[in-house]
């Protein structure tokens, strides 16, 4: 699993010799392609979401600044 | 006393982010409203209302405050003897970010306060933009100052400090498709255990209620080193549906391991209507400190949790979103309205008081651009 994620990495760190002109970016720049889609709606889910679990990080919010229980 | 220096502070607050709003002109604000609820009778509301601005071309600026009142009997309040708890925690968020060229400076502060635990936390970043904008480079760093208090006891206040760094690569593949990789590195000094949850040592499942059972308060190491790894990735099918897929492997100086592994289906049926489906998978393992059952002193370690945060669960979620924009008149240039609703189901495998437990989570929001 791990050297497959490693693999992964290395490809898209590779892929950065790729470039998409302008003028070809109208379907990414479309709010279903935003990496945030809807920050104010998932606020609420990912603090929830780091405070129930051991893991936290590079993925939505980091957990921290609360004593939530 | 306590309570009207609270409410006045929620006041404070409330007028400050309105004079934000009025000072700045507002270009953009929402209201949204968190719910959820879980079969630990444990319950979270929680408001929040948000005003942004672009104050000079290139300079957006956003002022955030949010409060979460929970209403708990969980089972970690039960083990303690304790009686059911409410609290409430209130938030605000201050963020500013400046573009120059193809860099853009991000800055936010983030004030967190309830009655036994207060947080002052500081996030600089950086992003820049590479190869005609087919790349992004981002560079940020985040510093939380903690101190954890104890209800009912005053003299009991302590530090905890977290560092985070994060950095993040994000590369356009093709004209429908992008990638993402991002490493983020914590690390955490000072009280890390909580001051509320107890260790019922005694045969079968005591708990501190338990006739005899002994009761020694959890001990965890005042360190904390986490890493974090995720790929994410986004593809458009066609105009109207895009396909989105992400993957986190976390490893911590604790010995827990995670992997979270995410899916969505996006569908716009108009420019102004997405209906997204996600799925999102955790499973992490047992941190070393974990303790499920201790039936005498001696098998208690000099570390020592029975937080079922750190025992070892596997959870399934799904969410459904829905965003609408209304036009409504010249005043305004549009109403944003949104709702996301999702259940998930957590399988803990060694944590003895239950084996499985839902929640349900639901949010609404309502937005408006002038």
């Amino acid at each position: 699993m791990m050297r497959m994620f490693w693999s992964i990495l290395v490809l898209s760190l590779f892929a950065g010799c790729a470039t998409v002109a302008p003028y070809q970016r109208e379907r990414l720049t479309k709010r279903d392609m935003n990496a945030e889609q809807a920050p104010d709606l998932t606020v609420g889910m990912e603090h929830a979401t780091a405070y129930r679990e051991g893991s936290s990080g590079a993925l939505g919010s980091s957990a921290g600044g609360c004593g939530c229980n | 006393m306590v309570r009207r220096v609270k409410y006045a502070a929620q006041l404070a607050s409330c007028l400050s982010l309105l004079l934000f709003a009025i000072a700045t002109r507002a270009q953009d604000a929402s209201s949204t409203l968190y719910l959820r609820t879980d079969t630990d009778r444990t319950t979270v509301i929680s408001p929040r209302v948000r005003v942004g601005a672009d104050v000079v071309p290139g300079t957006r600026v956003d002022a955030a405050y949010s409060a979460d009142v929970w209403t708990s009997a969980s089972i970690d309040i039960a083990t303690s003897a304790s009686k059911a708890i409410t609290e409430q925690r209130d938030q605000l968020d201050l963020r500013a970010s400046q573009e120059l060229g193809d860099t853009t400076l991000n800055a936010a502060y983030r004030f967190s306060n309830e009655p036994d635990y207060r947080s002052h936390g500081a996030t600089l970043g950086v992003r820049q933009n590479l190869a005609n904008n087919s790349t992004s480079l981002g560079l940020s760093a985040s510093l939380l100052l903690d101190r954890v208090g104890r209800s009912g006891d005053p003299e009991f206040w302590r530090s905890l400090d977290t560092f985070d760094g994060r950095v993040s690569l994000t590369q356009l593949i093709d004209p429908s498709t992008w990638i993402e990789a991002v490493y983020e590195l914590g690390y955490a000094n000072g009280y890390l255990a909580s001051p509320y949850r107890f260790i019922a040592i005694g045969p079968g499942r005591p708990t501190c209620r338990t006739p005899d059972a002994v009761c020694v308060r959890e001990a965890l190491p005042d360190q904390r080193l986490r890493h974090a790894l995720a790929l994410n990735a986004r593809r458009a099918l066609n105009d109207r549906f895009a396909l989105g897929a992400s993957y986190r492997f976390y490893g911590d100086g604790w010995s827990l391991l995670s992997h979270t592994g995410q899916g969505s289906l996006s569908f716009m049926p108009g420019e102004n209507t997405l209906l997204a489906l996600d799925y999102r998978f955790y499973a992490q393992s047992a941190a070393k400190y974990y303790q499920a059952r201790v039936t005498s002193l001696s098998q208690l370690g000099r570390y020592a949790t029975r937080d079922k945060e750190l025992s070892p669960f596997t959870s399934h979620r799904l969410v459904l979103t829905l965003q609408h924009a209304i036009k409504v008149s010249d005043t305004f240039q549009r109403l944003e309205l949104g709702a996301i609703v999702g259940p998930t189901l957590y399988l803990f495998s060694d944590f003895p008081p239950y084996k499985r437990l839902t929640a349900l989570e639901a949010t609404v929001s309502l937005g408006v651009v002038l």
